[in-house]
């Protein structure tokens, strides 16, 4: 049977992550002569001096990125800037959001205001012309003490005019029409 | 790397990032010269693209420059390095849609597309026929053999960049070994075993 604890505990003791007791018996493993971990942590040994190593992994970026690079890292008032002003890339950041929510709740403020102004007319306007077509039915029917909301005369209470409700929505004309009849 | 040069490296390391915070652009200088080589062969690696790899190392840099106020001093500086251009390796797959085989894509052509200008390296051929091993790699092995080898991150922290199991990191580097001994004597590099 292949031992095969250097592919976990012999790793882990090659990267120096052992305690110093678990590195004691992984020792004591390899020194007891476990023939599959003695030989594949020296081949490891071997090819990591060999093979793996910044001469052969390793590979320099052109002269122009290091000089960039350089330029910007190695320039304390750089580093300065860039942590002394962290307040002010917060408030660049973010000072868009609360001017935007301004900006909607003055829009909607804008849009109620108006549509309660309409609505406020057009109430206006409905109350007078229901007054007006109060007066004009009671007329009709020979009645007398109902409220107008102008006082009538007595040419026009006799007169043979119909009283018809405006048109909505036509504001500058007043609450009545009164057409004249033949 | 023996015990006592990673001692000495992340002494080293630990100064230069004194003299870079302190405001001496010398302390940043050195620790790129340190470190450039490394990231930027991993990014060569995983992008296959030197266009592309020398812009993610660029952006690598800068993110540094950027959070490097946020940097854990028990850590490792490199792995903490790695950690920032795997991930821009990752966000930039993913910006692009091909995520699901964009190494897969570069795996025939990595040899081809960063060959290295430098013409006078005595290894030359070494280079060319390791990269090519590296090439042939599937790509979850190559992206564990890489952050091991070149970056010196722990398969702890890879498991966590990965999003994976330890012991599947573990389980792919552990292929990855056996691949890359397989792709070399191949190539004719024989007397590893």
């Amino acid at each position: 049977m292949v031992c095969d604890k250097f592919g976990t505990i012999g790793l882990l003791y090659a990267s120096g992550e052992l305690s110093e007791a678990e590195a004691r018996e992984y020792r004591a493993h390899l020194g007891s002569g476990c023939p599959d971990c003695a030989r594949e942590a020296e081949a490891y040994r071997t090819e990591r001096a060999a093979f793996y190593t910044v001469d052969i992994l390793g590979e320099d970026p052109s002269p122009t990125v290091d000089a960039e690079i350089l330029r910007v890292c190695a320039n304390p008032k750089a580093l300065t800037r860039t942590t002394a002003f962290m307040p002010m890339v917060f408030i660049k950041k973010y000072a868009a959001a609360p001017i935007f929510v301004m900006l909607i709740a003055v829009a909607i403020g804008v849009y109620v205001r108006h549509h309660s102004m309409n609505a406020a007319d057009l109430r206006a306007e409905l109350t007078n012309g229901t007054a007006a077509e109060a007066v004009t039915v009671a007329a009709e029917h020979g009645v007398s003490d109902v409220d107008s909301p102008k006082p009538a005369t007595a040419d026009s209470a006799a007169s043979d005019d119909k009283t018809i409700p405006r048109t909505r929505g036509n504001l500058n004309i007043p609450g009545v029409h009164t057409v004249s009849g033949e | 790397m023996t015990e006592k040069a990673m001692d000495q490296r992340v002494a080293d390391e630990r100064r230069l990032l004194d003299m870079w915070l302190g405001g001496d652009p010398g302390g940043f200088s050195e620790l790129y010269e340190m470190y450039k080589g490394r990231i930027f062969g991993f990014l060569l690696r995983m992008t296959g693209d030197r266009y592309l790899a020398e812009d993610v190392l660029q952006e690598t840099f800068f993110a540094a420059l950027r959070n490097v106020h946020q940097f854990d001093r028990s850590r490792n500086f490199l792995s903490w390095l790695f950690g920032i251009a795997h991930k821009r390796v990752i966000d930039h797959y993913r910006h692009a849609k091909v995520e699901a085989d964009h190494i897969g894509d570069t795996g025939g052509s990595v040899g081809s597309k960063f060959d290295a200008p430098d013409e006078t390296l005595s290894n030359k051929r070494l280079r060319k026929l390791v990269n090519e091993a590296v090439g042939e790699l599937e790509p979850t092995q190559r992206e564990v053999f890489l952050l091991r080898e070149l970056g010196g991150v722990p398969f702890k922290e890879i498991a966590e960049m990965m999003d994976c199991p330890i012991n599947t990191a573990l389980g792919r580097m552990h292929l990855a070994i056996k691949n890359m001994r397989k792709e070399l004597k191949k190539r004719g590099i024989d007397g590893v075993r």
